[in-house]
């Protein structure tokens, strides 16, 4: 009979050898639709398997045999493999779930929720609650139909076991809540005022939400009902996924979280990915090894300098389909290059039309382009200046298209919204910091060359300007901005030190960020959850986009004095890369900040841009004051 | 040598480089205008901005021996005054680490 050292009491139910073990209603293993089914049900070992095995309690390289067992046969029936999961837990001896655990499962998915809470909490415990017998009537009675069932299983009396900090109360609300949705949805109305009376109120918890779950019975049809729930019926999901929740709180050596060993090795598999230095792809590593990405296919080698300007260059910035590259610097020239094969594409001079000829002559810092951006369609280039102007080209043919020149200041910064028309563009003025322009022209333009001037059609300003005034005190001075990919966030970084933050349908401010030093950078990343900051003294760090938490900080770059930019790069945007003042390119992980490189680039000088290359994950680059831009390459990517 | 922004000043009167308008010092911070420099009057300040100072060196001037540094706009590297960096007068030591700005070389910036 039964072993004597089976003291494992779980594995096996005090079957008094007979399959009453409520057979009928536990077909197989395969009845679940769901595909939930966490393991199937017991009838395996009672048929024809006579004789009962020993149990083998060596560990299995560590881990406890029965454990791992468990979650074999949990995988297995997830992945559908029933007869094997059968023949498992055959020759095994262990099971995976209890019969209580299961016929709660079944009783849940099935509708009967008195017996699912009774099976739950104890047969004295779903008795005693709520002390009126009446709304419990029915339930008994059915109760007692069952009580053979019950008996069968050990845990009948008490209950299953619970996890630890398991919310009792909760769980009898989650499962009151879907028989009362239930009823409300078969047109029980009365039958569902009482559970909400006598089970929900009870309770006494989540007022709010029980006061929605009165307003319900409102509902002229159950379609509304579920409509207004939003939930999709007794058929839908909501029964699994009341089921997903209250299996949360068991215990989990009774019932095994779903899907354990998936999570299991998810996690190890994440863990080995952070430790991944040079982690440059967004494929899944395979499970057979453990993983670790080999240092050439990160870009560390230069690929080529290329050596256009005659003096520092500012910025450099990659366009969105990676086809084309841009460079801006002190002699105020915007290179384009072609990125296969970085020959120079275009070379504009815009700018020095609109230089007074006493700046020009002195040669003097008021010319140089600080800035330049592609459009998300890669068809225009705006170009900011320290000649207080902007100017934006079209790039096919290198011609203007737009400029303005209505600042007193210089034109520090610009961010492209999705739709490719309107942009935002933000100065050192105090007139017009920080202002939306269009590319197409208010009504009636009728200007022979089609060039769009000045067209501001909104101006951000605190305090607002106010034309009647003699002398308007000084508004916040822009030195950076960013849009979100969504085009639904403006955020920009001023000169005394804010983070300022605007809604772009509403024009509004929503949000107001004060840093205790001076912000030369910031950039949208990680699909517009986080920012990505340089400030001064050598600061490279990330916020959460929506609260301005602090995220990550990124240690070892150099600024003190100068505009020194970053930017996120690299596959899934695992990495961060920023210049610095004394000639190097810093290279971190995103999510870990861990330094991967530090490339000496540049001598002699700060770099002060980057930009990685968006599709070719192995290319990146950077932009520095000895007049070159370089290019880094990883050994393996192909270049002709 | 990479590119760095001009700091800027919040006030109703600014005094800025003639040349290229880069704002130098506020109005509120004069000290004393009881000063004259090669080009007439000049204005002593506590503190200025955007400028770069040049080597020191020792000049006789009408009040007496002093150490001081030529300073220029940043921008357009105009001279735009000195800066006082020791006095030798103990009458004239107040003057140590202001600024001189010649107003002939200034222009306001609103």
């Amino acid at each position: 009979m039964r072993q004597d050292h089976n003291h494992e009491h779980r594995t096996r139910p005090s079957t008094n050898g007979s399959s009453a073990n409520g057979s009928s209603p536990h077909t197989n293993g395969s009845s679940k639709s769901s595909g939930e089914t966490n393991g199937y049900h017991t009838n395996g070992h009672s048929n024809g398997e006579g004789a009962v095995r020993e149990h083998d309690d060596s560990p299995f390289f560590g881990h406890d045999r029965e454990e791992v067992t468990r979650i074999l046969l949990q995988s297995l029936s997830d992945l559908g493999y029933w007869n094997a999961a059968k023949q498992l837990s055959g020759e095994s001896g262990y099971e995976l779930e209890i019969p209580s655990v299961a016929s709660f499962r079944e009783a849940v998915l099935d509708g009967r929720w008195d017996e699912a809470e009774a099976l739950l909490f104890g047969a004295e415990t779903a008795e005693s609650d709520g002390g009126v017998l009446l709304g419990n009537g029915h339930a008994r009675s059915r109760r007692k139909s069952r009580a053979s069932f019950g008996s069968q299983n050990g845990y009948a009396r008490q209950g299953l076991p619970l996890a630890e900090g398991a919310d009792t109360t909760q769980m009898k609300f989650s499962l009151r809540q879907q028989k009362y949705l239930e009823m409300l949805d078969n047109r029980e109305l009365n039958s569902a005022l009482k559970v909400l009376r006598n089970e929900l109120t009870p309770l006494k918890r989540d007022i709010g939400r029980l006061h929605a779950l009165s307003s319900l019975m409102m509902c002229h049809s159950s379609d509304d009902l579920r409509m207004q729930a939003e939930w999709d019926g007794p058929e839908g999901d909501s029964r699994t996924l009341v089921l997903s929740e209250i299996s949360k709180s068991i215990s989990p050596s009774v019932m095994i979280p779903e899907h354990r060993l998936a999570t299991l090795l998810t996690a190890v598999q994440e863990e080995q990915i952070l430790n991944c230095r040079y982690h440059n792809t967004t494929a899944q590593p395979t499970l057979y090894t453990d993983h670790d990405c080999p240092a050439e296919d990160f870009p560390l080698q230069t690929l080529t300098e290329l050596r256009h300007h005659s003096d520092e260059v500012w910025y450099v910035e990659f366009s969105h389909d990676g086809s084309m590259l841009a460079t801006a610097g002190k002699d105020g020239l915007v290179c384009i290059y072609d990125t296969r094969t970085y020959a120079l594409r275009h070379e504009i001079r815009e700018h020095d039309r609109n230089l007074n000829s006493a700046s020009s002559a002195e040669g003097s810092n008021s010319k140089g382009v600080c800035y330049v951006v592609f459009s998300p369609d890669d068809q225009y280039l705006i170009s900011c200046a320290q000649n207080n102007e902007f100017v934006v080209i079209s790039v096919r043919d290198g011609r203007r298209v737009a400029h303005a020149d209505h600042f007193d200041y210089p034109v520090t910064t610009a961010a492209w919204l999705p739709d490719s028309q309107t942009f935002v563009i933000g100065t050192q003025g105090s007139r017009r910091p920080l202002g939306l322009y269009s590319l197409r022209s208010g009504a009636g333009t009728s200007s022979a060359s089609n060039v769009v001037k000045n067209n501001e059609i909104h101006s951000w300003r605190d305090p607002p300007w106010d034309a009647t005034q003699g002398s308007n005190p000084n508004s916040f001075r822009i030195t950076d901005c960013c849009v979100s990919p969504d085009g639904e966030r403006l955020v920009a970084t001023t000169i005394d030190n804010r983070i300022l933050s605007f809604d772009l349908r509403t024009r509004e401010k929503i949000g107001e960020w004060v840093m205790h030093d001076r912000l030369t950078s910031i950039n949208f990343g990680v699909d517009g959850t986080q920012l990505l900051l340089n400030m001064n003294e050598g600061q490279v760090f990330t916020l959460n986009a929506e609260t301005g938490e602090f995220v990550m900080r990124y240690e070892g770059a150099q600024q003190k004095e100068f505009v020194i930019r970053s930017c996120f790069g690299g596959a899934g945007e695992n990495f961060i890369l920023s210049g610095s003042e004394d000639s190097k390119v810093f290279i971190w992980r995103r999510q870990t900040g861990a330094l991967v490189a530090e490339l000496e680039a540049h001598a002699g000088g700060t770099v002060n841009a980057v930009a990685w290359h968006p599709t070719e994950h192995g290319v990146f680059a950077s932009a520095g004051d000895d007049r070159r831009m370089g290019e880094r390459i990883s050994d393996t990517a192909a270049f002709c | 040598m990479g590119l760095a922004y001009n700091i800027y000043l919040n006030s109703n009167k600014i005094y800025g480089c003639k040349t290229c308008k880069t704002h130098l010092a506020d109005h509120d911070d004069i000290i004393s205008r009881n000063f004259r420099g090669q080009h007439g009057k000049a204005f002593l300040f506590d503190k200025v901005v955007n400028i770069v100072a040049s080597d020191p060196s020792e000049r006789n001037m009408t009040t007496g021996r002093h150490v001081v540094r030529d300073i220029t706009c940043r921008q357009c590297k105009d001279t735009v005054g000195w800066k006082y960096d020791k006095a030798y007068e103990s009458t004239e030591k107040y003057k140590e680490g202001k600024f001189i700005l010649e107003a002939e070389l200034l222009c306001n910036v609103t």
